[in-house]
């Protein structure tokens, strides 16, 4: 709101309609919106670690959609409020450039959303995706900042203008900050692929072994952005768990299952190949001096950042309580399962793997983790533990509600999302 | 923070500010 009431400051220089008003309050808010978007993709490492990234950019995901519905609502009100005044801004003849700009700006915000929300039904590839979406918001922020200075009905003071200027500025350079500065960075801190392993589920792990450097301190449960060849540069920069023990810096293990886009390429990376990690980033972990016990509620390629804290509690001995419900497709696609088993022996771990498709001597849980799988397994004393949540977002979404709706407090629930688009 | 939560926060930011807006246009233009 910030932004509007600096616009009232002063004294405007004529009344308008309540609907003028209202338009130009939606216009001036939503874009400031859409500037608070670049503050909230700049992946601060302070607030990445306390809220999760993952929560930062589903915040994204839908203060953007509400932005983009301000912005969009900003002229529609206009053009029905008074057609004869308004529906002259996209008159060629009156004023060539901004007939071309305003209608474009629309459309780039369109194909900024659109791409966003079905990016997966239009076939686009995550890296072009990506790419745009910077491209796009950059361009829908300074046409933005034009046609904010060129009404300039509450921009019309030097001090007004440079804020709005140094605004978007500051807009860029976070964006600039994200896409090239930590790039640039992250070359010094190269890493090298010194194994691929296959593993169940169509699964590998990618081995990094760190060139010239100590490797990453992480906390286990935490993910990196891995960019695979020679530049850091590249359209090609994916969020992946950290799969190693935290005890370890280097080599740093990163286990990825095949989901029919790059991950299918992974089996295909030669050992040799350089890499590039940027991160740590997540709120998935374990509070390691804390007494409480752990609930892990898992489906899938999701027990990756888990066998990272299993792996870390067993090097420290951890005493504590572990419960792991594991959902899985077939026996056969259990990804770690001897090692889970093994895990079983050091540390005080019970395990209920769930399939999806049970073989038919399969004797245990089977089919999908539901509502009353998980009132058979959950603790009596409900908040001596924490809960961690990751796999499929239907899976997900119906534990995360119902650990709520039995009295889990928000702050022993910890989850992490990675399909954002 | 759950995806839930994070869903509501954003949509009831969004509602808030739609207000606030209504508000002061309607005192803008009083």
């Amino acid at each position: 709101m910030a932004p509007l009431l600096i616009a009232y400051l002063g004294k405007p220089s004529g009344s308008r309609s309540f609907w003028v008003e209202f338009s130009v309050g939606l216009g001036f808010v939503g874009f400031t919106s859409m500037w608070l978007q670049f503050v909230l993709t700049g992946r601060f490492k302070s607030v990445a670690s306390s809220l999760g990234l993952d929560s930062m950019l589903q915040f994204h995901r839908h203060s953007g959609l509400v932005a983009f519905l301000f912005i969009l609502a900003h002229p529609i009100i206009l053009f029905v409020s008074d057609p004869i005044i308004y529906l002259d801004y996209l008159n060629p003849y009156s004023n060539l450039p901004r007939a071309i700009a305003l209608p474009a700006v629309m459309l780039a915000l369109v194909l900024l959303i659109g791409t966003t929300l079905w990016r997966e039904r239009i076939g686009l590839s995550y890296e072009w995706w990506r790419a745009g979406h910077g491209i796009l918001s950059l361009f829908v922020v300074f046409i933005g900042l034009v046609h904010i200075l060129q009404v300039g009905f509450y921009v019309s003071t030097t001090w007004k203008q440079a804020f709005w200027i140094l605004m978007t500025a500051g807009a860029t350079l976070l964006l600039v900050n994200t896409r090239v500065i930590r790039p640039l960075l992250l070359r010094r801190r190269p890493y090298r692929v010194s194994e691929i392993k296959e593993e169940r589920g169509d699964s590998y792990t990618l081995v990094l072994t760190a060139e010239g450097h100590p490797g990453m301190k992480f906390v286990a449960g935490q993910y990196v952005r891995l960019t695979l060849g020679d530049s850091p540069f590249s359209l090609q920069q994916h969020p992946f768990s950290i799969s190693s023990s935290s005890h370890r810096t280097d080599p740093i293990e990163l286990t990825i299952k095949e989901l029919g886009d790059f991950t299918d390429t992974i089996k295909t990376v030669e050992p040799g190949t350089r890499a590039f990690l940027e991160g740590p980033y997540g709120a998935f972990t374990l509070d390691t001096v804390s007494s409480k016990g752990a609930f892990f509620f898992i489906g899938g390629v999701g027990i990756t950042p888990v066998i990272s804290i299993l792996r870390t509690l067993r090097e420290a001995k951890d005493p504590r309580e572990l419960s792991l419900i594991y959902g899985s497709q077939k026996w056969e696609e259990v990804l770690f399962r001897e090692e889970i088993d093994g895990l079983r022996q050091d540390l005080n771990l019970q395990v209920i793997h769930v399939l999806e498709h049970p073989h038919e001597s399969w004797d245990g849980e089977s089919g999908l983790i539901d509502r009353p799988m998980i009132d058979r397994y959950l603790p009596s004393n409900l908040t001596d533990h924490e809960y961690y949540v990751c796999g499929p977002a239907p899976m997900m979404d119906l534990v995360e509600v119902y650990l709520r709706q039995c009295g889990v407090p928000l702050r022993q629930i910890f989850s992490e999302r990675f399909n954002i688009v | 923070m759950l995806h839930i939560y994070i869903h509501r926060l954003a949509w009831g930011i969004g509602v808030l500010l739609l207000v606030l807006i209504m508000l002061l246009s309607w005192l803008r233009a009083a």
